[in-house]
């Protein structure tokens, strides 16, 4: 069979390529990647897949040696910005469309937003409806979809909740989209994906990276939330896997899934004191004070303070934090069901202590302020 | 071995210089950093100059003369005199001609000076340093060791006071600076504001102001917070149980955040009715003055002081009136 795969070049793609190297299901893995400046779409590629490669192997996983073929085209129109002739050729040979392309940048404008997550979107479905073979439509969506909901969030396609931020509302105008299309889909949202488990590799940073990034540099001293809050993060290669698995199982009607802890989702509380802790121990520079979790008003405040007072670092970790955080003011727990029925039982997420540990180490790493002198 | 001796404050007083000016006037000479729409927002309206060749020693000697009255006591009472100054210049008398040129002026101590002009003829003299804006509280906490340790001893004078030199900046991390200074009487067997409890953390990661400036900002309410509730807890007291918390003169919403942090409903906060900015060392000690004076404690009431210092050093300190 073959795919195609939009997002690849973001923190997911080396991962979900790996996986679907590994399956063996596909013997082509078409990549739509944009040429960038100076780097044509085809090396992009190319590296994405040499990362892929390089990880199985060091998992002594041996791929069953599909192709995968850049795809030099963009998210417009529904011919990807490619010729018609282009176009129809790749068409008549896609399978499998995974649509993982978004812009995350949470505190990105809404018109900017829509303009990669929703029209992309209808790109995408509207290139999907010119694919005779098309088996299914994977869009890779996002649990923040359910925005300020609380409690238990079902594995549905629900009404327009508030939203925390832009990219919880464009993801959300592009799951309806896909919805309305007609085609065969499955929407799966990941909760937040915080980099692969089998080797501590980060491929981009995205928001929690951000925010731990700023933890670790002792500039957060308080986070709103409640002693409800829950964060719900998960390996990048358990959410990989599942797309993979799932990518060549046939959606019944539009599936929803929620690749996510779910009930064993994380206690604020706990998993601040474990990012300290872990903090503590990388002999980092830094001196890191442990966040304190308040309410809304007192964030709020904080906020009004540090806005005031003009100073450039303070505003600048603040305005990345504040278009993430407030969703722990919504503490819900997202149902799993669907998606454990893909997989075939529970998700084999790994233990998040050491899931964690991984991702403080990475950031230290990562952060040249915080080496010892 | 310690005594059992109830150590507490009998007599408190704080001055500002007479001179001020208002935020538009400071910002007009170039003397502030932020906009003054911004440092009015924070609370701030003046600052207090003194004149700075005559240093802190005139606003200390009145603040001292005022405490030794306001606790009923004769300089020859006193058996401790303490100084504590956050500025290195504060230690020594204003040099003679104008200029430091001569190594002897950095051995003409303020608390040798003091000690003189107020006849406190009993007193050993000792100064406290490094600490910044909780300066004040360490010398307090040294007084109140030597009075246990030492049960000869009764009373001790702690005094403090800085005032900045001529065209320094009248703005620190957001902050309005006054030159002011205070003097408190702690003394044995004191019928008021007992002292109850005391606990300071100190961080020199946070050493220097200006590079860790963010830094600071950061770790200011967390530690804060955790130094106020360990002093409530070593002492058997929950937040609710404090009656009055005296602030400083620093940004006046950071009130708010903090006793939201710690648990305290914010009405507690003591807010006079002008803001002076921030005096360095001498604003709670002033806010306590002013307490007492007009009658706003009442007798059991439970005071909580708390104070951040560059170095870093965060303090809490509780009394009970």
């Amino acid at each position: 069979m073959a795919v195609l795969v939009t997002g690849a070049t973001g923190h997911l793609g080396p991962h979900l390529i790996a996986e679907l190297l590994a399956s063996a299901r596909f013997d082509r893995v078409f990549v739509v990647a944009r040429s960038s400046g100076s780097e044509p779409a085809a090396r992009r590629v190319q590296a994405i897949e040499r990362i892929a490669r390089t990880s199985l192997t060091a998992r002594g996983i041996q791929d069953a040696g599909g192709h995968v073929i850049a795809i030099d085209g963009t998210l417009d129109g529904d011919r990807l910005g490619l010729s018609d002739r282009d176009a129809a050729h790749l068409a008549n040979q896609v399978d499998v469309i995974i649509h993982a392309a978004a812009d995350t940048r949470f505190a990105a404008p809404l018109d900017v937003l829509r303009r990669s997550n929703a029209d992309g979107t209808r790109a995408v479905c509207d290139f999907a409806a010119r694919c005779a073979r098309l088996r299914q439509l994977l869009f890779v969506s996002t649990a923040c979809v359910a925005g300020q909901r609380v409690g238990r969030i079902p594995e549905q396609v629900v009404d327009a909740p508030g939203f925390v931020n832009a990219y919880e509302q464009t993801k959300w105008e592009a799951e309806r989209i896909v919805t309305a299309s007609g085609l065969p889909s499955r929407i799966a949202r990941l909760t937040t994906c915080v980099g692969g488990h089998h080797a501590g590799y980060v491929h981009r940073s995205g928001a929690i990276h951000h925010l731990l990034h700023w933890i670790a540099r002792g500039l957060v001293p308080m986070v709103p939330g409640s002693d409800e809050s829950r964060i719900d993060l998960i390996s990048t290669d358990v959410a990989a896997a599942w797309l993979a698995r799932v990518a060549v199982q046939d959606p019944v009607d539009v599936d929803v899934c929620h690749v996510a802890l779910g009930g064993s989702a994380i206690p604020l509380d706990m998993l601040l004191d474990h990012v300290v802790t872990g903090l503590a121990r990388t002999g980092s520079a830094a001196r890191v004070t442990r966040p304190l979790v308040v309410d809304h008003e007192t964030f709020r405040s904080f906020q009004a303070m540090v806005r005031s007072s003009g100073d450039a670092l303070f505003a600048r970790v603040q305005e990345s934090a504040s278009a993430m955080l407030p969703t722990l003011l919504y503490p819900k727990v997202f149902e799993t069901r669907s998606a454990e029925a893909c997989w075939g039982g529970p998700l084999p997420h790994p233990d998040w202590r050491s899931l964690v540990s991984m991702l403080v180490a990475a950031t230290v790493e990562r952060t040249p302020a915080l080496a010892r002198v | 071995m310690p005594d059992g001796s109830v150590i507490g404050v009998s007599g408190v007083c704080g001055t500002l210089a007479a001179e001020w000016r208002d935020i538009d006037a400071l910002a007009s000479d170039g003397l502030l950093s932020s906009a003054p729409g911004v440092l009015r927002e924070f609370g701030f309206n003046r600052a207090h100059m003194a004149n700075p060749a005559s240093g802190a020693g005139p606003l200390v000697l009145a603040a001292a003369r005022a405490a030794l009255e306001d606790a009923a006591l004769s300089p020859t009472d006193i058996d401790l005199l303490i100084w504590a100054g956050a500025r290195p210049e504060s230690h020594v008398r204003p040099p003679r001609g104008g200029t430091s040129a001569d190594v002897f002026d950095g051995f003409r101590y303020q608390s040798a000076w003091l000690q003189e002009e107020l006849g406190l003829d009993n007193a050993d003299v000792l100064a406290v340093a490094q600490q910044g804006c909780s300066t004040m509280f360490s010398a307090l906490r040294v007084a109140r060791s030597i009075l246990i340790s030492e049960p000869s001893r009764s009373h001790a004078l702690c005094v403090g006071g800085d005032v900045l030199p001529a065209g320094a900046s009248r703005e620190i991390l957001y902050n309005v600076i006054s030159d002011g200074a205070c003097a408190v009487v702690l003394s044995r067997d004191a019928m008021s504001d007992r002292w109850v409890g005391f606990r300071q953390i100190s961080c020199g990661f946070y050493a220097d102001p200006i590079e860790r400036a963010p830094e600071i900002m950061a770790a200011y309410f967390p530690l804060a917070r955790q130094v106020i509730l360990e002093t409530l807890d070593a002492h058997g007291l929950r937040p609710d149980d404090i009656d009055i918390v005296i602030p400083t003169g620093v940004n006046q919403a950071s009130w708010s955040i903090l006793t939201r942090l710690v648990g305290i409903p914010e009405d507690r906060v003591y807010r006079r009715s002008e803001s002076f900015g921030h005096t360095i060392l001498a604003d709670n000690f002033i806010h306590l003055h002013e307490l007492r004076r007009d009658g706003l404690v009442r007798p059991g009431q439970r005071m909580l002081l708390f104070t951040y210092g560059f170095g870093s050093s965060w303090c809490a300190l509780v009394l009970e009136h």
